[in-house]
């Protein structure tokens, strides 16, 4: 694969359907849907393509030519351990999107275009090795995401859009202040995340650096108490959007921890690691105890995240092998599932016209299929075993455990209320007499061919992790050797 | 030495375009004047592409050229274009008279950038401006408006040219010469020892303050612009600013260049105070014109923010950012001229635009993320190229209040596209045509955000640093 632009293909694939469908944007409507299907289809292809000839430590299909070289920016694109299952995530829930919006009536010409714009700053967040780069296609994330949330969100869309937009324009305002403060400390080098020039500077140097960038990257995770934007934004959004943004908009700003905080600046890590503990912890708790109070199924789960991405902070931060890798396939795990769980609130909601686990009641007595994917997806979350979850979950409690006893047993209580909740859910949602609303629905579908293409994947990827861990562990390992190595010191006891 | 170098020449073209457009002006048809002058500019930019590293010194060193001043001439005679092909033909706000005024004004704006003797600034500070004056009171309708438009642009304005004139004269009896750029640097003057050196760096300062709009000496400008007609107001925020700034640039680091531990502090706080107070009070506007005015004011903040800590090596990144600024806020101003007709400048209109005219609204779109500095938009880099260099100069403080405005501003911005895409609008609302100088701006703002390197490549006065 040498020399093929494979990256430079994937990333930039969705937006050759622009011109697609603003041509059918004034012809036919209908067609906007197999535009984005065929467009997020080939993409999802290529990734596939990446993550199979991408395995092993090291960055592979490098790409760089000079873009701003004076300056000291880059064009430059590669995938390692650590953002390859991200970037087939995005592909994959990317389509996964496109399905769960197939009856999309109000200008989907004009949704599916943005929803293509958001993959594409997606990959290449995931891809980038600049940071200017980086931020460049951060950025430009923010402005489908507001414009899918305010044009086709819920009642209160424009309040959320513009919360999450300001939220996440702050953070990533003082990450670039902390690039621009490396780049001023560490010299040209300092933009190339390939090289590791920021590695070597004294503490002093790492810490401001490190604030800056962890506060910005932190406010997208997001971590107690910067998370108030992600419930709004997740109970207006639409339901490819919410799926979007639990799913892989997220992971942007885990990853982004991961990659430049972690193994970018070890030595302020080290120096904040018992801080990062505590918070890890909190979110668990926080995001266990708000989803557990909550009667909107759809702010139940957007809660439910919150406290998953704590779960992936506190393995990542441990220091133990088993803990560290599990973390970073609970990352990728709580992609698929909350995805999961998004669509089956989704296609409830739109049956029922009610999220409220009160209000409905008796789903799976007249609609099995339908019900039983919101228990699938309730079981999953909350770690059933012989699925992917239970590898990830268990193994970020059990690594933590030796080494920070008291947190590895505050977040098992958090997963305790997890699947307290989640049961609960389930129970009064989904099981006993049919309620008032459901009643009144009448007869509804279950759920129709596009979403159950949309679920069933889903389903399969997270059994299929679970039965055989092993083909995560294949993938993830060199990413848990740099993030270990970053933690223990190792690269500077050499 | 013959009688038109062949170094002025994009100066020559803009003069002889301006007699064209004006003797157009006598016909009773005078549907000649728009392209006439759209030729003229179009050509005067292209001839300085021609010649763009040209460096030369006329007229016994009374004008000098070289990289930065042909950016600036650039500049001028750039968005000169751009302005005269954003607007309509069909436009009923736009008087014939208007196209030689505003090639007269950019011909003056243009002649600042190269001065090398005083006078010969002080003259060209005045052919900017006398055109300016008149060009601001030719609106048709809302025609009281535009009148108290043009009479507090020309209060201030002459107060300007008197307090920068009498600056002038001191610096040259202070320096013994009116030459102050000669070839190969720029003649210091001593003021440290000299009490008439330092009074005619604070007069020439409030001077030029005033006429590029820099707070507090902006407080004319929102008047001004939100009086007068869209492409007056669109071509006022650009060359003859961006002029002005270019001359405060080569007259503070070249004479004054030995001040600069006396300039640097104050720019510095007036920096902060343009980028504050234009990004504060752009927030409360309900007018677009006046928002777009306060929005001008903290842009040139964002620029003598980085003069300020920088000092001669900002100057290629801020001819970058000035010329990325024009091409925005003219895109922006037309971008409104086309769906909130004169005299209804309010933001109200705005609403529902994407859903009656998909590519005008994706247009305004593009100017509001390029104006709050949101990639893959050029906005973004050359703030990005600024912030980097203040940071570089050991002021990180100064970058960290440069991006807080960024935020700040994103709110006004980011209204814009609200009331566009996500608003509601009633369906027949007066709107002009939308002319192709807005399609022109959106895809130079996002070429020149991409691939930064070509017009670095063009012209090497323009520097990303």
């Amino acid at each position: 694969m040498n020399g093929f632009p494979l990256l430079s293909l994937t990333v930039f694939l969705p937006l050759v359907a622009l011109p697609f469908l603003a041509a059918s944007a004034r012809a036919r409507d209908g067609m906007a849907k197999w535009i984005a299907l065929v467009t997020a289809s080939l993409t999802l292809i290529c990734s596939a393509l990446a993550v199979w000839f991408g395995r092993g430590a090291g960055f592979h299909f490098l790409e760089e030519s000079a873009w701003l070289s004076s300056i000291g920016a880059h064009y430059r694109l590669g995938l390692d351990a650590l953002s390859l299952p991200l970037f087939f995530l995005t592909a994959l829930l990317t389509l996964v999107a496109v399905f769960a919006s197939w009856r999309e009536e109000r200008q989907p010409a004009g949704f599916f275009a943005l929803l293509l714009i958001l993959e594409c700053g997606l990959l290449g967040v995931f891809s980038a090795l600049d940071l200017i780069l980086f931020f460049v296609f951060w950025e430009s994330v923010l402005i489908p995401l507001y414009l899918l949330i305010a044009i086709w969100g819920g009642e209160r869309r424009r309040y959320a859009a513009l919360k999450t937009f300001i939220f996440t324009a702050s953070g990533s305002a003082l990450a670039l202040i902390g690039f621009l403060f490396l780049r001023w400390q560490a010299g040209p080098q300092a933009f190339d995340m390939t090289a590791g020039a920021t590695r070597a500077l004294p503490l002093a140097l790492q810490i401001p650096a490190f604030l800056l960038i962890a506060v910005g990257m932190a406010v997208k995770v997001p971590v107690f108490p910067l998370h108030t934007w992600l419930p709004d934004a997740h109970v207006e959004a639409p339901t490819a959007v919410s799926v979007m943004l639990a799913g892989v908009l997220l992971k942007m700003g885990t990853y982004g921890l991961l990659r430049m905080a972690f193994t970018g600046l070890p030595a302020a890590f080290r120096y904040f690691q018992p801080a990062i503990i505590v918070l890890a912890v909190l979110n668990v708790l926080y995001g266990s105890l708000a989803a557990y109070a909550q009667k909107d199924l759809k702010r139940m789960v957007a809660y439910a995240s919150i406290g998953s991405m704590g779960l992936v902070l506190l393995g990542a931060s441990s220091g133990n092998g088993l803990a560290t890798g599990a973390a970073l396939m609970h990352n990728f795990n709580h992609g698929l599932y909350s995805a999961l769980l998004f669509l089956s609130v989704g296609m409830i909601y739109e049956r029922y016209h009610t999220r409220m686990r009160d209000e409905l009641g008796g789903i799976a007595a007249s609609r099995p299929l339908l019900g039983g994917l919101f228990v699938l997806a309730a079981l999953f979350a909350l770690g059933m075993p012989a699925s992917a979850v239970f590898v990830s979950e268990s193994g970020v409690i059990i690594g933590t455990l030796g080494a920070h006893p008291a947190a590895a047993a505050a977040a098992a209580a958090g997963l305790l209320i997890t699947a307290a909740y989640l049961l609960r859910a389930s129970r009064r949602a989904v099981f006993g007499g049919a309620s008032e609303a459901v009643a009144a629905a009448g007869d509804v579908p279950e759920p129709r061919w596009h979403e159950r293409a949309a679920s069933y994947p889903l389903v399969f990827l997270l059994f299929l992790l679970g039965i055989a861990p092993g083909l995560a562990a294949v993938i993830l390992s060199p990413a848990t050797a740099s993030l270990l190595s970053a933690l223990l010191d190792k690269a500077a006891g050499q | 030495m013959s009688v038109m170098p062949a170094s002025l020449l994009p100066e020559g073209i803009l003069f002889a375009g301006a007699l064209a457009a004006a003797a157009f002006t006598l016909f009773k048809d005078s549907r000649g004047t728009r392209p006439v002058s759209i030729a003229a500019a179009l050509l005067a930019a292209t001839a300085l592409l021609l010649q763009a590293s040209a460096v030369a010194s006329l007229f016994s060193g009374t004008v000098a050229i070289g990289p930065y001043q042909n950016a600036f001439r650039f500049i001028v005679t750039f968005s000169l274009f751009i302005v005269l092909l954003s607007f309509g033909r069909d436009d009923e706000g736009i008087s014939p008279e208007l196209y030689p005024l505003l090639m007269l004004s950019a011909l003056g704006a243009s002649m600042m950038t190269v001065s090398a003797d005083l006078i010969l600034l002080f003259i060209s500070v005045e052919l900017t401006a006398l055109p300016a004056y008149v060009a601001a009171a030719t609106a048709r309708r809302d025609a009281d408006l535009s009148l108290e438009a043009a009479v507090k642009y020309f209060v201030t304005g002459i107060a300007a040219s008197a307090t920068l004139l009498y600056g002038l004269a001191l610096l040259a009896g202070a320096g013994g010469t009116t030459r102050y750029l000669v070839s190969g640097g720029a003649l210091p003057v001593n003021i440290t020892h000299q009490p008439a050196g330092l009074f005619a760096l604070a007069l020439v300062f409030v001077g030029l303050a005033l006429k590029a709009a820099i707070a507090p000496f902006h407080f004319w400008s929102p008047d001004t612009y939100g009086g007068a007609p869209y492409p007056v107001a669109a071509f006022l925020s650009g060359a003859p600013k961006l002029a002005t700034v270019a001359a405060a640039i080569f007259l503070l680091t070249g004479p004054f260049a030995d001040a600069y531990y006396h300039w640097a502090p104050l720019l510095w706080l007036l920096s902060v105070a343009s980028m504050f107070w234009g990004n504060l009070a752009a927030l409360a506007q309900r007018n677009g014109k006046r928002m777009l005015a306060y929005s001008s004011v903290a842009h040139i903040g964002y620029m003598t923010a980085a003069l300020a800590a920088a000092g001669r090596e900002a100057v290629g990144p801020i001819a970058y950012y000035g010329l990325v600024y024009a091409i925005m806020t003219i895109g922006a101003f037309a971008a409104l001229r086309a769906t909130l007709p004169e005299g209804k400048a309010g933001l109200e209109g705005l609403k529902g635009l994407a859903a009656r005219r998909p590519w005008l609204a994706m247009g305004l779109a593009g100017f509001a993320l390029s104006l709050t500095g949101i990639p893959p938009f050029a906005g973004f880099l050359v703030k990005l190229n600024l912030m980097l260099l203040v940071v570089r100069h050991g002021q990180p403080g100064l970058a960290v209040v440069m991006a807080l405005n960024a935020a700040i501003s994103a709110a006004y911005y980011l209204r814009l596209i609200r009331l566009a895409y996500v608003e509601e609008g009633e369906e027949s609302v007066e709107t002009a045509t939308a002319p192709v100088g807005i399609a022109v701006s959106f895809v130079l703002l996002l070429a020149l955000g991409v691939l930064p390197g070509l017009l670095t490549a063009l012209l090497p006065g323009f520097a990303l640093r």
